[in-house]
């Protein structure tokens, strides 16, 4: 078998051209395969990359109010295609006041939004929330100077007869918010300290009976993946809930993702047929070409199995060199093109992006397909006689 | 001392759509290092002989084809039937072949030719590759392709390569054909000086009935007759 192969390989150096031309074919077929495959991958990167770098692409939009009790979080924060689920609190009693904690005499005005650890909006900024840590947003950071460690006091008023109340709760500045979260001056802070804020504001000063069992009016809630969104959004749908997502979005980049994956596998397809029609009728050739020196073979003692080894060595290394010659023209034009058009069409992420996964696979696909190719060559190969050999036919 | 070769009623049949040609063998024996001729006209039934007794053509049936080389004993006829494993391992060990032309690989060099017996065999020896080379006059066309050579240097590295693996046995199929008469003398006295150098037997198909007279070659020659249908060769020893 070894001997067999050393010689299948000593007439492909024999014959060098002509092999050459055959692994060049199978070039000419893989590197245009390649290249399509990394500009759709660029492309598509691109695409679903940028709606999976926004959380907001994720978020599901309550439109108006619906008493929600705390039940409902619990069991929506159980579902494993929701990432994040926060209450939001009613609108008007919001606004709250932010000072330092030395001075809580003139503060700057801010929304006070319910976040958590695990907060797609904050990002790792929400890793830090906590009972007393808040995290505020970029704009309300320039207003009000507050920086990272910073003590602060958060106060929200009410009016009674008396003349006007207010609540303090004292918090650490733990992080700055991303600047995708939100242009507005806001507060992302725990849901017990915005429960403590808002129950202080609603009810009146005289009031003493215990607050009843609390009911949110509305929420924030975040798909783990953008392909979870549609499953969630005809889930609330159906809890009669009016809901805006982007799906619309996600769905037509998704279509785009899979269409594109069909016309490239046909293409594929296309491309491994005539590489496999190609191998064939040249190893094939070969071995009829070569029939009296098969022959001289079998006479001088060589197995019939072992002449089997000709045309699969040889169709294994055409193929072989022939996919390793179009890696490399992919990946130079592949580097032209992000060069030339890159910065131009995708604000700089790379057009073509050939993975080198797709590179494992096509210098592995194309040697087995030869192998099969070759398959057709092993019938008229076992066929040689020895008796062929021992004079010209 | 055993033969090396023994034949008797041995035949086949060829069949041409309705022409049929038999060969009948009624027998010989060839002792181990003896040289003999199959002297006859081309379509005689020298070809067919030889063919049988490389193990290229199954007989249609003998009372005896058995083959002795290194002490073994191997009936050919029975390696029809389901022995190809022995075949090629007798062909590969125990024959060395020359060919009437072309019968050297054209992508292999000189010396990768002569050594391929011996590869085959399981016995590579480069050093004898290059006494060989050395002793036909061949070795500064080790290392060219085949096709770079002249006939008549061929011709010395088939013999060569039939040689290489120490076969018992050398079958020679018209070695001189292609040559012209001073050069195809050279050659068939190196083949034959050769074979007896290392002690192999050597059966040469051949029409040059001048060359065997000379050389003073036993002879097993064709008789031919021809009939409605067909023809009937049968080979018989000249000697015994």
């Amino acid at each position: 078998m070894i001997l067999a192969a050393r010689l299948a390989l000593a007439d492909m150096r024999h014959d060098a051209g002509l092999f050459a031309g055959v692994a060049l074919t199978v070039t000419a077929v893989l590197a245009p395969l390649l290249l399509l495959l990394g500009l759709k991958t660029g492309v598509i990167e691109h695409l679903v990359g940028g709606l999976r770098a926004d959380p907001q692409v994720r978020e599901i939009v309550l439109r108006g109010h619906m008493p929600l009790p705390p039940e409902w979080f619990e069991k929506m924060r159980a579902r494993p295609d929701v990432a994040f689920v926060a209450p939001r609190m009613r609108q008007l009693a919001q606004p709250v006041d932010i000072g330092p904690a030395a001075n809580p005499i003139r503060g700057t005005n801010a929304d006070f939004v319910v976040s958590a650890p695990g907060d797609p909006l904050l990002g790792a900024a929400a890793r830090e929330l906590g009972t007393g840590s808040i995290v505020i947003s970029q704009r309300l950071a320039q207003i009000s100077g507050f920086k990272p460690g910073d003590e602060v006091a958060v106060w929200a008023i009410r009016r009674a007869s008396t003349g006007n109340q207010r609540i303090d709760a004292r918090a650490r500045i733990a992080a700055i918010a991303p600047a995708a979260a939100t242009q507005n001056a806001v507060v992302y802070g725990p849901l017990a300290m915005a429960a403590s804020l808002e129950a202080f504001q609603e009810r009146d000063a005289a009031q003493t009976a215990p607050a009843p069992a609390y009911i949110f009016p509305s929420f924030r809630l975040y798909a783990r993946d953008i392909t979870d969104v549609a499953t969630l959004e005809r889930d609330l749908l159906a809890q009669g809930m009016e809901i805006r997502t982007e799906v619309g979005r996600i769905g037509w980049t998704l279509s785009i993702d899979q269409n594109l994956t069909t016309l490239f596998a046909v293409l594929t397809a296309c491309g491994a047929a005539g590489v496999a029609v190609t191998l064939a009728v040249s190893l094939w050739g070969n071995v009829a070409r070569k029939r009296r020196s098969l022959s001289l073979l079998r006479l001088l003692g060589l197995p019939a199995r072992a002449l089997v080894v000709f045309p699969l060595v040889q169709g294994g290394l055409i193929a072989l060199i022939g996919s390793l010659l179009a890696a490399g023209t992919a990946l130079a034009v592949g580097a032209m093109i992000n060069a030339a058009y890159g910065t131009a069409y995708l604000e700089g992420s790379q057009l073509c992006v050939i993975a080198p996964s797709h590179i494992l696979i096509a210098c592995l696909g194309a040697p087995v397909l030869a192998l099969l190719a070759s398959l057709v060559a092993v019938r008229p190969v076992l066929r040689i006689a020895p008796s062929e050999g021992m004079r010209e036919q | 001392m055993a033969h090396l070769l023994e034949v008797s009623r041995l035949h086949v049949t060829r069949r041409a759509g309705a022409y049929a040609f038999r060969l009948e063998v009624p027998g010989f024996a060839l002792p181990p290092g003896a040289c003999v001729a199959l002297l006859g006209k081309s379509g005689s039934g020298k070809s067919t002989l030889l063919d049988l007794l490389a193990l290229a053509l199954p007989p249609d049936g003998a009372e005896r084809f058995a083959f002795h080389p290194r002490g073994e004993a191997i009936d050919l006829l029975a390696t029809w039937r389901g022995g190809a494993a022995v075949q090629d391992r007798t062909r590969a060990r125990h024959i060395g072949y020359v060919l009437q032309t072309g019968g050297l690989l054209p992508f292999l060099s000189v010396r990768r030719n002569i050594a391929l017996p011996a590869e085959i065999a399981g016995r590579p020896d480069p050093a004898r590759v290059e006494a060989l080379a050395r002793r036909l006059g061949v070795a500064h066309h080790l290392d060219r392709m085949p096709h770079a050579l002249s006939v008549g240097e061929r011709q010395r590295v088939a013999i060569a390569r039939a040689l290489v693996h120490q076969p018992p046995l050398v079958l020679a199929d018209e070695p001189t054909s292609a040559l012209d008469p001073a050069l195809a003398q050279e050659v068939m006295e190196l083949l034959l000086a050769e074979t007896q150098a290392e002690g192999a037997a050597l059966i040469i198909a051949t029409h040059d009935h001048d060359a065997v007279e000379r050389l003073g070659l036993p002879v097993i020659a064709f008789d031919i007759t021809r009939g409605e249908g067909g023809a009937v060769a049968v080979a018989r020893p000249t000697w015994s």
